[in-house]
């Protein structure tokens, strides 16, 4: 039964680009391989990583979407593993209409645009975090513990 | 605690808004300055997009878009 599943490669950034794509596109070539068919694929470009993976400060982040059978996965997988320069993988499967926003200011590259635009979302009146007076108490609750 | 605040759901106002794990910005908001997860009671998120909304923090945790834990300036 096909399944629509979502990819994550967190690429190694020092590669020269040509490198990185040849990446992404070993994935696309290999999940075609399998006789599944790759839905879409999206390349957020550089960003600045929340935690330090494999003594790396920054990544490329690409999206593979693919619909496939279940019995793909494990060879997927693999694939990723042994790829010395995919850093990190996930695959998830597809909740309907995926659309990677775009990564915040660190991103220079034009053509990593997702299909469907980001929500802005700040609240009518403009606030930015969903606690306002709120905050500090949830800072209090991090000081008992 | 206030209790007399009423506060809906974001997810639940807005059709459109969609837990992406892939979203940073969007999903920046509900974690604290620490890097943990807002409780529903601060975020005023209903039941179900809480749940939702700490499976997909977990995920985009996984994949370095969101921290698991960070120092909090002093």
């Amino acid at each position: 039964m096909l399944k629509h599943y979502e990819l994550t490669l967190i690429i190694d950034s020092q590669l020269p680009e040509e490198a990185v794509e040849e990446t992404i596109k070993r994935y696309e070539t290999f999940v075609a391989g399998q006789g599944a068919s790759v839905v879409n694929v999206v390349r957020r470009g550089v960003r600045k990583l929340a935690y330090e993976i494999k003594k790396h400060q920054q990544a490329v982040y690409a999206f593979v979407e693919f619909q496939a059978e279940p019995g793909i996965l494990p060879e997927l997988d693999r694939a990723c593993k042994l790829d010395e320069s995919v850093l990190r993988h996930m695959v998830v499967v597809s909740e309907s209409g995926v659309a990677p926003a775009p990564s915040d200011a660190e991103e220079e590259d034009g053509h990593a645009e997702g299909e469907d635009d980001e929500e802005d979302a700040k609240d009518a009146d403009g606030e930015d975090k969903v606690e306002d007076m709120d905050e500090e108490d949830v800072e209090e609750e991090d000081e008992k513990i | 605690m206030n209790r007399t605040r009423v506060k809906v759901c974001r997810f639940c106002e807005d059709k459109s808004l969609k837990i992406d794990y892939k979203d940073a910005r969007l999903l920046q908001r509900f974690i604290t300055e620490r890097g943990k997860i807002i409780p529903r009671r601060m975020s005023g998120t209903c039941a179900r997009h809480q749940r939702e909304l700490s499976r997909t923090l977990k995920r985009a945790r996984q994949i370095a878009l969101v921290p698991f834990a960070a120092e909090s300036v002093r």
